[in-house]
């Protein structure tokens, strides 16, 4: 019986406003830990005093790092899909993080296969047999051993869910819960 | 006829002589007074003036306390504008952590997000393994993984053409399958579902 968990991890800013959620659910894809931010909207001199640094003051110092000490659930990896969220979850989370997203390439030779993907040290991974397989970034210091483990990770659960599937949740959550 | 003038003023100036005071006329002339049309402004000052008194006579009505520790303007007198700059804290809406017992009442942020049923794609393009079909029966889509065991309800979304899979949170079952979809060619067949 599969044990691991993953977490989810999204950042969004819309309309002057910005939010977060987590999301950590086990390898069937039922959730385990859900938490979200109320949205904070930053006033006019706030934007000005804080200048640009305001939108990374806000998604790495406080939300991210909110969300991050607020989740009782430690999932086995971290997946962002915002490729700005990945650093300082390494960072700031000392976590084990990827960032995954959708690719069109033809799908590998099998199951476990991985394959360079040029910029930013992304591979190719085809995580199970009946999809195009999935871009992953690791963050920059990552060992060897760690992305490995952290491939084989995402193999596991891909047998028994769809990996970029809980995104979709976690939005539809938060719209409802904005509602 | 003509008079002789000098015997007449030989006549009066002895008979006027010692009595007749001169005066000397001075020729001196004054200047005249010149005004000129414009106002002259008088300027006073409406302050009274500083007296500084010697510290010797204030010594005779006391010795005045002088420091500048007490000096302050009322408060009254100061308003200050302006708003304190805060530092964000987002507020948080805690969830407890799902514990896979069936009496469970889950707040309110966990109970929705596992009220969303998961959505899974057709994946019937990458799926090479078909199901024994009969005569006239194709396959139209393909949707996994799905935990047999666990999955509570199916909706298809015709829309989309991706299948909503509800599991149960407190089903131990971890099996992963795919599920096809089949139909029989002709109007009046209902589509069937069939586990691989």
């Amino acid at each position: 019986m599969a044990q691991g968990s993953l977490g989810y991890m999204t950042i969004e800013g819309a309309d002057g406003e910005i939010r977060g959620a987590s999301l950590v659910v086990d390898y069937r894809g039922v959730p385990m830990d859900f938490r979200y931010t109320d949205p904070i909207r930053p006033t006019r001199l706030e934007r000005i005093l804080y200048g640009n640094a305001l939108d990374v003051y806000l998604r790495e110092e406080l939300i991210l790092q909110s969300l991050l000490n607020a989740v009782e659930a430690r999932p086995s990896l971290w997946i962002c899909g915002d490729m700005d969220l990945l650093q300082p979850l390494r960072t700031t989370g000392k976590v084990r993080a990827a960032y995954l997203t959708h690719s069109a390439h033809a799908p590998l030779d099998a199951v476990g296969h991985t394959e360079s993907a040029g910029e930013n040290g992304a591979v190719l991974l085809q995580a199970d047999a009946i999809s195009a397989p999935l871009r992953v970034v690791f963050p920059q210091e990552i060992r060897q051993d760690e992305m490995t483990g952290a491939l084989n990770i995402l193999i596991e659960a891909a047998q028994s869910m769809e990996l970029m599937e809980p995104f979709g949740r976690i939005q539809k959550a938060l719209a409802s819960l904005s509602e | 006829m003509a008079f002789d003038f000098s015997e007449i003023r030989e006549y009066f100036s002895r008979h006027v002589l010692g009595r007749v005071k001169i005066k000397q006329a001075s020729l001196k002339i004054h200047r005249p007074l010149i005004s000129s049309l414009r106002n002259n402004i008088e300027t006073h000052p409406l302050r009274t003036k500083m007296q500084v008194n010697a510290p010797e006579i204030l010594a005779m009505h006391g010795n005045l306390n002088c420091s500048s520790n007490g000096f302050r303007f009322a408060s009254e007198l100061v308003s200050v504008k302006g708003d304190r700059i805060r530092r964000y804290v987002p507020q948080e809406i805690k969830v407890k952590k799902i514990k896979l017992i069936n009496n469970i009442k889950p707040e309110n942020a966990l109970r929705k997000i596992i009220n969303f049923p998961q959505e899974r794609t057709n994946r019937l393009k990458w799926q090479r393994k078909r199901p024994a079909l009969a005569q006239g029966e194709m396959v139209l889509a393909y949707y996994g993984p799905i935990i047999e065991g666990a999955a509570a309800k199916f909706i298809l979304n015709k829309q989309r053409g991706t299948l909503l899979v509800w599991y149960n949170p407190s089903s131990r079952k971890f099996g992963a399958r795919g599920l096809f979809l089949c139909k029989k060619l002709g109007a009046n067949s209902k589509p069937e579902w069939r586990w691989l």
